[in-house]
């Protein structure tokens, strides 16, 4: 379970990443990528949807910061292919130590090409272009599936800019992440990417 | 032959280590009016409560998670997910009824675990089952003793209004729940915070911390 949930929760922070700079016509050079984003989680049983906010950002060639805010501030750095989880408890960053980094090292090769936008050359979705704006990710290995049905990727109408990522997970149950404020190509400070 | 004695002689050790570290169910003496009730600390009606989950395995292993709870009149909905929004596990209960799994993901996929949690989730956001009787432990300290067939629940008001609980099954202690930093939605007592030890050499601890408390429309 700890290497499935940490590869898929790294796919799907990458997928971000690569899709937040894909562009309709051609891939954008990516050097940064800085946005904030909403979380909305729909569950069958759920009266309301849980709703996360927090922002995101990426610098090539692997530097991750992906924070939430609420409703639980808890921040995800990676830098070199090293991946840290930290949650914060009465005030404080504590490391989440039941986070596996093993599998970073099995996704992280990948980086380089999901970030050209090259999604057919996935050794883990397979790849299908519903439409102008719409791409469809289904997981090739049984286990993924049984956590992921499908990931929808809606395309912004500004070049190069990601609206939002839909996750199923089964019927009835989808999150939703919408980005916005994205900002491309904008240098970030290394130390970003590090627990200060 | 000595191997086996030996072999027995540990067991009966380990068995008497373990129940050792249980706490044994105390007396109490009835309160003098036996017309008094119960505070009532649970909820009423419909709610939706998210709280941010830490937990730690007495086996080793520990993490954090977010969980929702939804009381709907006598059933009861709850799922784990990860702080990312992925469902670990989802599952809805209703009195009486099999425990209906429609989401379980390894190692959250076991019978043992979807009973164990539901359980947990009703001893925490249900009124116990059983005959209520108010009394005082050998301590001086008020308690409510609701002692159902093989269970007793004995809840202990806290002078800030929140609340201690002890179960016990066959006289001997299965979990302590304690509840911090109550404040009063409507007619329910909220704890800010719950610790919730369970014993024994599968036990674990949870931490609660509440993140949301919605009161649904009574259609839900």
């Amino acid at each position: 379970m700890g290497r499935l949930y940490s590869c898929l929760l790294v796919c799907l922070i990458l997928l971000s990443a690569s899709v937040l700079a894909w562009s309709a016509e051609k891939p954008v050079r990516l050097r940064s990528v800085q946005a904030d984003f909403t979380q909305e989680t729909h569950l069958k049983i759920l009266s309301r949807p849980l709703v996360s906010r927090g922002i995101f950002a990426f610098q090539a060639p692997q530097s991750l910061r992906w924070e939430y805010s609420s409703p639980l501030h808890s921040i995800l750095f990676m830098q070199n292919g090293r991946m840290e989880k930290f949650i914060e408890k009465d005030g404080r960053f504590e490391q989440d130590k039941g986070m596996g980094a093993g599998s970073m090292q099995f996704i992280l090769p990948e980086i380089s090409s999901w970030l050209e936008g090259r999604f057919a050359d996935n050794p883990v979705f397979t790849t299908v272009r519903r439409d102008a704006r719409t791409i469809v990710l289904t997981p090739k290995e049984p286990g993924l599936q049984a956590v992921i049905s499908s990931i929808e990727l809606h395309l912004g109408q500004q070049e190069g800019v990601m609206d939002s990522v839909t996750i199923f997970e089964g019927p009835d149950a989808f999150t939703r992440l919408t980005f916005s404020n994205t900002v491309l190509n904008r240098e970030i400070p290394e130390n970003f990417f590090r627990m200060q | 032959m000595i191997g086996r004695n030996l072999f027995f002689l540990l067991l009966f050790l380990l068995a008497s280590c373990s129940l050792a570290d249980r706490e044994m169910l105390p007396d109490i003496t009835p309160a003098d009016k036996p017309a008094q009730h119960c505070p009532d600390y649970f909820p009423a009606g419909s709610w939706q409560f998210v709280h941010a989950i830490t937990f730690h395995m007495a086996a080793g292993g520990e993490g954090t998670a977010l969980g929702v709870v939804v009381l709907d009149r006598k059933e009861i909905r709850c799922a784990l997910m990860t702080v990312e929004g992925l469902t670990l596990f989802e599952a809805r209960s209703t009195e009486g009824r099999p425990v209906q799994v429609s989401r379980a993901v390894p190692p959250f996929d076991t019978e043992e675990f979807a009973a164990g949690l539901m359980g947990d989730v009703r001893t925490i956001f249900q009124k116990p089952q059983g005959e209520a009787e108010d009394g005082r432990l050998a301590g001086g300290a008020p308690v409510c003793r609701f002692t159902a067939v093989g269970r007793v629940t004995d809840i202990l008001p806290q002078q800030d209004g929140c609340w201690t609980m002890h179960t016990y099954s066959d006289g001997i202690g299965v979990r302590t729940i304690r509840a911090r930093s109550c404040k009063r939605m409507g007619t329910a007592v909220v704890p800010e915070d719950i610790d919730l030890v369970s014993s024994g050499q599968a036990g674990y601890t949870l931490h609660m911390h509440l993140i949301s408390a919605e009161k649904l429309p009574a259609a839900n």
